[in-house]
């Protein structure tokens, strides 16, 4: 009995692990990415616009109409390298 | 496998960290807050409730008639989450301190090589409350978790409305193989 909670005991260590390090690595990518540059979309906005919206911007839907279908061209990565 | 998912979470948790605190700064910097109690999310099931069952009240509004007269945003969410690195979004506001509503929600996903990410759908509420210029923050994210990912671009595929996106630096993209146009813009 004591050898299964034992062994119990480690898996559930290791998977937790597992998944603190997963997060761990994210952060360190996004700090990696971050020394280089902050960067965002929002910088890009026009101060005086900021918070000050005027008309909204209508109807700004995505829709791909094949969203439940497999075999997604957009999941190869060649569709963009033969574009360029 | 669960730690790829747990990973990507963060991954996208941590974007849209970093787009809160510049709207923050924003914020700061001109005096007006941009996005009033608005929290950037994960896609829950609560939120796929609310855009099956509230949202469809509203689409007599849209000039398209809704995401919902053709899809449902449950069916849709389980399409994409078996791949951990999906992109989803769902953008709540606190409208007073008893009533939380869901602005808009976004799903996409990176090319199995992540060269690039593509927006597959992304659908704002219509109530009379909508949040303006919701696109901004879905767009920033999205370009932002695309930033962490390592790819070149994000693309989005059927805009209903491209001017919106034109605005936000979104370009056409002849895609040769598919013999179509879609719209673009460089991760930076």
């Amino acid at each position: 009995m004591m050898a299964k909670r034992k062994a119990l005991a480690e898996m559930v260590t290791a998977d937790a692990d597992l998944l603190s390090n997963a997060i761990e690595r994210a952060r360190a990518r996004a700090r990696e990415v971050h020394a280089v540059c902050t960067h965002t979309m929002i910088d890009e906005v026009d101060g005086a616009l900021w918070g000050n919206w005027g008309d909204d911007e209508g109807n700004v839907m995505i829709m791909d109409k094949d969203i439940l279908k497999d075999n997604d061209p957009f999941d190869d990565d060649d569709l963009v390298a033969d574009a360029a | 496998m669960l730690e790829k998912h747990v990973y990507y979470a963060e991954l996208q948790n941590l974007a849209r960290q970093h787009i809160v605190s510049k709207a923050n700064h924003m914020d700061a910097t001109y005096g007006r807050v941009g996005f009033p109690g608005v929290t950037l999310s994960s896609i829950s099931e609560a939120a796929l409730v609310e855009a099956d069952e509230e949202w469809p009240k509203y689409h007599c509004m849209s000039p398209h008639g809704g995401f919902g007269n053709r899809f449902r945003w449950a069916e849709v969410f389980r399409k994409f989450q078996y791949r951990p690195s999906f992109f989803n979004l769902a953008v709540w506001q606190e409208l007073d301190s008893d009533t939380t509503v869901l602005q808009a929600l976004a799903i996409g996903r990176p090319s199995r090589g992540k060269s690039h990410l593509t927006i597959h759908a992304f659908e704002k509420c219509f109530a009379p409350y909508e949040l303006k210029h919701v696109s901004l923050l879905v767009l920033s994210c999205a370009n932002e978790y695309a930033k962490l990912l390592g790819t070149s671009r994000v693309l989005i595929k059927e805009a209903l409305h491209e001017p919106v996106y034109l605005e936000h630096g979104f370009r056409q993209y002849q895609l040769p193989r598919l013999n179509r146009t879609f719209l673009s813009k460089d991760v930076s």
